[in-house]
């Protein structure tokens, strides 16, 4: 029954979001030292004596128990209220509602990126497979792959942006500037949906149905482009949530790099200043964005692939 | 592939012996022979901007990441191998909860919560490792206890049981050696994975702390001469890259070997 | 001239192991609106020879002698040119029609991109739709719309055979009709290709183990052994009266006369038996059977046989 398989996978869904809130908010717990003087604010300019600790403890229901604290605090986060920054003492919601839609046009970016040369390259790669190009690109790739995100960045950024004055380096403007950090962030998974097509293209390939098609009078070309590709693509398809996480965590290293103002950047500067209610509200936007792309996914899956829907059998 | 063992090998002996091979002190500052060009004596690969000897730096710089690495790849994998093994040998509500687990990590992009515990505890090496492990372990757990799934119903576990074998007895002799192949790709990958994390982190300034030798602070270091003084910034950039491809290719070398294994009983159509 | 000419036709793969003879020095005709057939057992190379007619072998095979299609020489032709006879001149029911079409995609876009002329996409539609009803689709728009997996086995292959043969080509092949389907559809199976042959100016070429098919198919049948044709000649000539010792131990081994299996087994196509293929299996072997490799005999008119000893 498909909708019994649907209600599965919705439940599975609410469940890890919900897993998801309780792993931020045990973070808290993580922390060394007494949370209420943290909370109070560190930075010690502000000293609170024993009696400030006790009532700023009982006022804000920290000696309760531990769960009745969490539906509190999830309370407060189905609210919106994510609390405030350490540093900025800026509404913590307000801080990530401002650069999230950098971040995410960002990673719209990279993965157009990633796709565009992952598709075209796999295509390519299986049509000349077993060929010096095949051969060459894929020790090229392997040596890219080995190459840390920033010192990519860093040659390109070295050569396009500063040797030769192409592209800008730093900051949001223009398009322009996002050409390098999607070029950064989708380069990666860029190559493995690169390798991945041309491994499911030469085995689909290898079908029945390829065979017969070529029978038919379509040409090596046209078999590729219409029966092999859409059968190789599927399985791409399926690691697209991955990628996009992926591309979502590679975030804050190239938005640091190239000065872009997007989420990941406030969170390494979150870590710099030690700023945890920033940090808690990270694990928790992130956590509940990759979630949802992910289910995107399966709904995209769910639509291309005709054998999981439901279809009469015709006798 | 043997290459990737090769280069492995050579660069974690290297790493191991740097006090012996070492020409100078990595920590030594000498203000009066700063940026001294490669390639010449007594500075092999030149000095860096505090005057110290780059190779000895370089030698040296691969420890403390090296360590760390390999430390996290050996937790990472029995984590995840044990509540692997523990999730898809016993089921029910073992399996719930370890899944339950499972997905709610696989729902935050591990580099996030990396990051979060990083922002969070004290820095340190314990920090360090506790973090980079903290999200790594759940998609090996997945895997394995796939394999775990597939295997406890495969003859030979089905024949022990009959036999009388207890469970932890079936565990540690039938079902822990087949996982070992998967496990070791994956693990040779993730170990290229946490070398190029820990660079990240270290070049960002919260991963390993200057002044200690390590060839991503190096490379954060050298970032405002690079048009100056390249090879201070290209060195460590190359051994970094060169491990992990080392590790890459042990990785993939490793993964094709299995896969040949696993086809040849196909035999031709 | 006869429609198809085969000339010394030899197919060999390269392999990791070695060099695999699948098909060796084969050579036939197909005239026009005749249906012949190839019987042999699997393994023996037909597939690999139907195959290799249409130049879509993998690129491991190497192919030697001579194809002429009405004249044209098919071996050397230009991959375009050959393209261009594909699914138009010369049509192809694949085997196993379960896998042979592609999950992903409708009936309709299967069969219509098989159509080479350049009408307009409604036009083509019509002409698939009117196949599928010639080939017993009682409502083919449902058809049309489908995906492969709604479809049975035998509903699959016939819109196999309808996308095969919608250019009306003038030789259809047909690989192993009743392979992968279920042995009570043989009947079935039989009436859909005896209408392909109804057809106006067009041959079959069918390859199949089951006598049976053939027998009520074919008007010629060659039997073929490790790669080699060892016997030729009108079906009622082959199945009355056998000469080879391959095709007489093939009939005994059926149900109805007798179920006496061939002893030992199909030979290596990388390890041939020396002098003649079949004689380790064969009932009169001499010892002279060992060492020469005999060659294909004319008896009569039509009639060929490549065993020396072969019964009157």
């Amino acid at each position: 029954m498909r909708h019994y398989d649907w209600l599965q996978r919705f439940l599975q869904m609410v469940l890890t979001l919900l897993g998801i809130t309780v792993v931020a908010f045990l973070l808290r717990e993580a922390i060394p030292g007494d949370p209420v003087e943290i909370l109070l604010g560190k930075e010690g300019l502000f000293q609170p004596s024993p009696e400030e600790v006790r009532l700023f403890r009982t006022r804000f229901g920290l000696d309760r128990p531990l769960f009745v604290q969490y539906f509190r605090w999830l309370g407060d986060v189905l609210r919106g209220d994510l609390g405030r920054s350490f540093v900025t003492k800026r509404p913590v919601a307000q801080e990530i509602r401002e650069r999230l839609p950098a971040t995410l046009l960002l990673a719209l970016a990279g993965f157009s990126f990633a796709v565009l040369i992952g598709l075209l390259g796999g295509v390519f790669l299986a049509f000349w497979s077993g060929s010096i190009v095949d051969h060459l690109v894929r020790v090229v790739t392997l040596l890219f792959r080995s190459m840390p995100t920033f010192f990519v960045a860093v040659v390109l950024i070295t050569l396009l942006g500063e040797r030769w004055r192409v592209f800008p380096t730093s900051g949001m403007g223009s398009w322009r500037h996002l050409v390098l950090p999607a070029v950064v962030s989708g380069s990666g998974f860029g190559i493995l949906i690169m390798r991945l097509l041309r491994t499911n293209l030469l085995q689909v390939l290898g079908n029945d149905y390829i065979l017969a098609a070529r029978a038919r009078g379509l040409s090596a070309w046209k078999v590729l482009l219409k029966h092999a590709f859409p059968n190789g693509f599927v399985s791409v398809l399926t690691m697209f949530g991955l990628y996009l996480g992926g591309i979502l965590g590679g975030s804050p290293v190239v938005e640091t790099i190239f000065a872009w103002p997007g989420a990941g950047r406030l969170l390494v500067q979150a870590i710099y200043g030690r700023d945890f209610p920033l940090l808690q509200a990270f694990v928790l936007v992130f956590g509940v964005t990759y979630v949802a792309m992910q289910m995107l996914v399966d709904v995209c899956y769910f639509f291309l692939n005709p054998q999981v829907r439901p279809g009469k059998r015709i006798v | 592939m043997i290459t990737g063992l090769v280069l492995l090998v050579v660069i974690g002996g290297a790493s191991l012996l740097a006090p012996f091979l070492s020409p100078f002190d990595p920590l030594e500052v000498r203000l009066n022979n700063r940026f001294a060009p490669p390639f010449q004596r007594p500075h092999l690969l030149g000095t860096d901007a505090l005057g110290r000897d780059v190779l000895s730096r370089l030698l040296y710089g691969g420890r403390l990441s090296l360590l760390l690495a390999v430390l996290s790849t050996l937790i990472t994998l029995s984590v995840g191998m044990l509540l692997g093994m523990l999730a898809g040998y016993f089921g029910g509500w073992v399996d719930g909860v370890v899944s339950f687990v499972v997905n709610t990590f696989l729902g935050i992009p591990d580099v996030v919560f990396t990051l979060a515990l990083l922002g969070v505890l004290r820095p340190g090496f314990g920090t360090l490792l506790l973090a980079l492990n903290a999200g790594s372990w759940v998609g090996l757990a997945r895997v394995a206890r796939g394999e775990v799934l597939f295997l406890r119903e495969s003859g030979f576990v089905e024949g022990a049981r009959a036999m009388g074998a207890g469970a932890w007895y079936c565990l540690l002799k039938h079902i822990l050696p087949n996982l070992f192949p998967t496990m070791g790709v994956l693990g040779s990958l993730r170990f290229g994975g946490f070398v190029l994390e820990l660079a990240a982190l270290s070049y960002l300034g919260i991963g390993v702390q200057p002044p200690f030798p390590d060839w991503a602070v190096m490379l954060n270091d050298a970032r405002p001469y690079l048009f100056t003084h390249p090879h201070l910034f290209i060195f460590p950039a190359l051994i970094i890259t060169v491990v992990i491809l080392g590790a890459n290719c042990l990785g993939e070398g490793l993964r094709d070997a299995l896969d040949v294994r696993f086809q040849r009983g196909i035999g031709e159509s | 001239m006869s429609l198809l000419t085969v000339d010394a036709l030899s197919v060999s793969f390269r392999m990791p192991s070695g060099t695999v003879k699948a098909v060796r020095e084969v050579s036939f005709a197909v005239g026009e609106n005749e249906v012949v057939g190839i019987l042999g057992e699997s393994g023996c190379g037909k597939s690999v020879l139907l195959t290799a007619l249409v130049r879509l072998l993998p690129s491991n095979a190497l192919v030697s002698g001579k194809v002429f299609l009405r004249g044209e020489e098919l071996l050397t032709l230009s991959e375009r040119k050959m393209e261009r006879l594909r699914g138009k001149k010369v049509g192809f029911v694949p085997q196993n029609p379960g896998t042979s079409l592609n999950p992903l995609l409708r009936i309709g876009s299967q069969i219509t991109e098989a159509i080479s002329t350049s009408l307009r996409r409604s036009h083509k539609r019509a002409q698939a739709m009117v196949s599928l009803q010639q080939f017993g689709f009682g409502e083919p728009w449902v058809i049309f719309r489908a995906y492969p997996h709604m479809l049975s086995g035998g509903m699959q292959q016939r819109v196999l055979v309808v996308a095969g043969i919608i250019n009306q080509p003038r030789l259809v092949m047909v690989d192993e009709p009743t392979k992968g389907l279920d042995p009570s559809l043989r009947a079935r199976v039989v009436e859909v290709f005896q209408e392909v042959a109804r057809l106006p100016n067009t041959a079959l070429l069918c390859v199949s183990h089951d006598y049976l098919v053939l027998q009520r198919l074919a008007h010629r049948v060659m039997v073929m052994y490790a790669g080699e044709l060892v016997e030729i000649g009108s079906t009622k000539e082959v199945f009355h009266t056998p000469l080879h010792p391959y095709t007489v131990s093939l009939l005994w081994a059926l149900p109805e006369r007798g179920m006496r299996p061939i002893p030992g087994t199909s030979p290596s196509l990388s390890n041939l038996p020396s002098g003649c293929s079949f004689h380790p299996r064969c009932f009169q072997a001499r010892s002279s059977c060992s060492v020469d490799h005999p060659s294909l005999q004319r008896i009569s008119p039509g009639r060929w046989v490549r065993c020396p000893y072969a019964r009157f």
